[in-house]
């Protein structure tokens, strides 16, 4: 009997050694911020991990923070209105007939891999996407590229005059060029590292910019160093990791207790919690997205304009925004954000008027209203936190003026494959991109909303718009688009998300743009 | 010679009444049963607001502890009162839970029947297929179910449903294949009833414990699995108050003081899925004639 209950205890203590030694061995957690000793290190808290961290491939939020930081593009934005600045090129200009830029390349820049950035690398970055004999062509398989997206159609060929000198040649004019090349996906990548590591790149980054990758712990964190050598001015804090914390709830509980010091995306809720907690300041920018209902304008009896705009005067969207979004928003007017250059406040909005609603229904031949399906999906997306929620509001909107709806949840990937092969009758969908009217009003209202209109002669003014370099003109069109549109009222432009971030106070210099994106090139920490 | 009551022949059923009446936990639950039957049938009486419509002014607040008089048990996110909530939820609940059984007791039992009494290549051909269906985790089952058919309360009921058809037919065959080589049975081919009337008279009566008590455990896991789905946000329309779709909705709120919002319909789903179990095992050992005494 002794002997039994002696090795009872021998396996207990073992096992709990065990335990411990597992929990030593674990291949671990970023180092908290106050380990080293000094404040140099700046933690953020993210829902998501790094996917790809390559400007070609990347696309989802995780990516892009980190991308900003890593490389750098030949021009970057000066502000909201997403006016640029010199970057990796100093200068340029575009010819005559508008159709090729030639960009002065700055000079003694180097990689972080300690190459020469030339005219060479802008060529490659480029053609590694978009020409198939590129000796880079393919080297990485990512699938999706939005610098393929933004840029196939019209960039034809990128040429290195010399080695300070490169040519964009365009088929035509393309009014969104300059713009479109400060942006992440446009960020020039060494062609030395794509040799090196060949289709591993975009997990060993290698770029220009103020942060130097460091390494990367799949699912749990991306660790950056300062840049030592940086060109333009350098990062005041030493290491930069951002961390994969999925729960929203986790993060904020992470931050007050000072293991993170930033933290992404919170939950409406949560804002008033962080405006309350004495140590937090609260980053809340307007952002560059629009949350709507698309009618499927192709199916009975969304083919009728009357219904269409009798629903938009059927929801009270201040309360929604008020309720739902619980003021981290504002209500949208139309399909563009009003941060976006060009936007007219005129063009809209339809205002709250049951009544109106009803006697509109009653001219298009619905006086008792009519039943139909309202698709959403079930989780947070950057331009709505509760979808759900909405879906349920705007249902009993709707009742209250004669229509049935029943609500469809589905998984984000169910709902958009619903969406795209034009199954829904309403359904909530969204937006988020680069601040510039086309990719609003035409990449969205017109192509990607699912709504299945799409008259010619909007699709001529899109064209027109991007056919000229002249801003004011560009103004011109797309205001008349923006006014075509709410009165064809093919969607129902529901809010703009604000985007977030909960930082502590004595993080300095912190940014979060109008993108959504976080800058942490200023940061430091008193 | 003084008559031994105790020897007085008794019923089948009062024998089974007398064992269940002993057990005290099994006559709580069914009380509680009852309640919460009487809850679903009376709903628009007891309920105090309509459970579907939002009212935006009156979000989340908190309820008689705080003392509010005209939402007793607080609002959710959308304003709606949680008590009419769950209790029209109630309705819900036993209507999928019904609806399941009823779907899983027709199909079940024939399967089984017809599998156990016709036996080889029947058998062989339908018990492979309930172990196709059996090897799939039941949750993930209703899911690819609800994945393929659409969402909707009465898919929901079918996905649910297809989890416990073959359990069922299992459990039918199982005791088919004891009754029917028993002597009555034998005795009754002999005197040359058809395939037709020794199944419905002389098999059918002797499943009907075991099928009976399973079908009442089964109550129990319908409600949870619905509650399951509700709380994935599959299955049915949110504005329908059901109480894991309630249960999911609150989650968000847990952490920021609103704990009203989750805990009742989690409390609710608690109770009502105890008490359907204790008195389903309180009808086994009822119901049961191994378990006599």
């Amino acid at each position: 009997m002794f002997r039994n209950k002696k090795l009872v205890y021998i396996v207990v203590l073992l096992l709990s050694a065990a335990l411990v030694m597992t929990g030593c061995g674990g291949t671990g957690s970023p180092p908290a911020s106050g380990e080293k000793g000094k404040d140099g290190t700046l933690i953020i808290a993210r829902s998501t991990d790094a996917d790809l961290i390559d400007p070609g491939f990347g696309w989802s939020e995780g990516d892009i923070d980190i991308i900003f930081h890593i490389y750098d593009g030949l021009v970057k934005f000066k502000n909201d209105d997403l006016e640029v600045e010199p970057a990796l090129a100093t200068e340029w200009k575009v010819s005559e007939d508008g159709k090729t830029w030639t960009f002065k390349l700055r000079e003694g820049v180097k990689f972080h891999d300690g190459t020469d950035f030339n005219a060479e690398a802008v060529v490659h970055t480029f053609k590694r996407i978009l020409d198939e004999n590129n000796k880079y062509y393919g080297v990485v398989q990512g699938g999706y590229s939005y610098l393929e997206y933004l840029m196939a159609d019209v960039v034809e060929d990128v040429v290195a005059v010399d080695e300070y000198t490169v040519d964009f040649k365009l088929n035509q004019v393309f009014a969104p060029f300059l713009t479109y090349m400060g942006y992440y996906s446009q960020y020039i990548v060494s062609p030395a590292a794509l040799d090196k590591y060949g289709a591993k790149f975009p997990q060993n980054p290698v770029g220009t910019g103020p942060f130097v990758f460091e390494k990367w712990q799949r699912g749990e964190y991306v660790q950056l160093k300062a840049n030592e050598n940086y060109w333009g001015e350098k990062p005041k804090i030493d290491t930069l990791i951002f961390k994969c914390v999925p729960e929203s709830s986790t993060r904020l509980m992470e931050l007050q207790s000072g293991q993170v010091d930033v933290i992404k995306a919170l939950d409406p809720g949560q804002l008033s919690k962080v405006e309350e907690d004495e140590k937090l300041e609260l980053l809340s920018v307007p952002g560059a997205n629009l949350f709507y209902a698309a009618f499927n304008c192709t199916k009975e009896p969304f083919t009728n304009q009357k219904v269409r705009q009798a629903l938009n005067h059927a929801i009270d969207m201040d309360k929604i925004v008020e309720v739902i979004y619980e003021g981290s928003g504002t209500r949208a007017i139309n399909s563009l954000p009003p941060t976006v250059f060009s936007f007219d406040e005129t063009a809209g909005p339809y205002e709250y008027n049951p009544q109106k609603a009803k006697e509109l229904l009653a001219e298009a031949g619905y006086p008792d209203g009519f039943e139909t399906n309202l698709y959403t999906f079930i989780y947070a997306r950057p331009y709505v936190a509760k979808p759900v929620q909405v879906a349920e509001v705007i249902k009993a909107y709707l009742e209250a003026v004669g229509v049935k709806v029943n609500i469809v949840t589905n998984e984000w990937a169910t709902h958009s494959d619903i969406m795209d092969n034009m199954k829904h009758d309403i359904g909530l969908s969204g937006w988020y991109d680069i601040p510039y009217p086309s990719n609003f009003l035409k990449a969205m209202a017109l192509e990607g909303a699912n709504t299945g209109y799409m008259p010619d002669e909007l699709v001529e003014m899109a064209k027109a718009a991007w056919a000229t370099y002249d801003r004011a003109e560009q103004e011109k069109i797309y205001k008349e688009f923006q006014h075509k549109l709410y009165e064809a009222a093919p969607l129902i432009p529901i809010a703009h998300n604000n985007y977030t971030a909960a930082i502590s106070k004595n993080v300095k210099g912190f940014e979060l743009d109008i993108i959504g994106t976080v800058r942490a090139h200023k940061a430091y920490k008193e | 010679m003084a008559i031994d009551k105790s020897n007085k022949p008794q019923s089948y059923m009062s024998l089974a009444f007398k064992q269940f009446k002993k057990n005290k936990l099994a006559v709580i639950s069914f009380f509680m049963v009852m309640g919460i039957m009487l809850l679903g049938v009376f709903a628009p009486l007891i309920a105090l607001e309509d459970p579907i419509t939002p009212v935006l002014e009156n979000k989340l607040q908190p309820g008689f502890w705080a003392g509010n008089k005209s939402h007793p048990l607080g609002t959710d996110e959308l304003g709606r009162d949680i008590f009419s909530r769950i209790v029209y939820g109630t309705r819900i609940s036993l209507k999928v839970g019904y609806m399941v059984i009823a779907i899983t007791a027709v199909l079940g039992i024939s399967l089984g029947l017809i599998s156990a009494y016709y036996g080889k290549l029947i058998d062989l051909l339908l018990m492979r297929i309930t172990d196709i269906f059996l090897s799939f985790p039941p949750l993930l089952l209703a899911l690819a179910v609800v994945a393929i058919l659409g969402t909707g309360l009465e898919k929901a009921m079918l996905a649910i449903a297809l989890i416990y058809i073959p359990q069922m037919a299992r459990i039918v065959r199982s005791v088919v294949l004891t009754v029917k080589e028993l002597p009555y049975v034998e005795a009754s081919r002999a005197l040359g009833a058809g395939n037709l009337r020794i199944i419905v008279c002389h098999i059918l009566p002797n499943i009907l414990a075991p099928t009976v008590v399973y079908l009442t455990l089964l109550l129990a896991d319908a409600i949870l699995y619905t509650a399951a789905l509700g709380f994935l946000g599959i299955g049915i329309d949110p504005s329908t108050p059901e109480w894991g779709a309630m249960l999911s909705n609150g989650r968000d709120y847990l952490l920021l003081g609103y704990w009203w919002v989750t805990v009742f319909p989690g409390l609710m789903i608690a109770l009502s899925v105890l008490s359907f179990n204790l008195f389903g095992d309180g009808l086994r050992e009822a119901l049961d004639p191994k378990m006599d005494i």
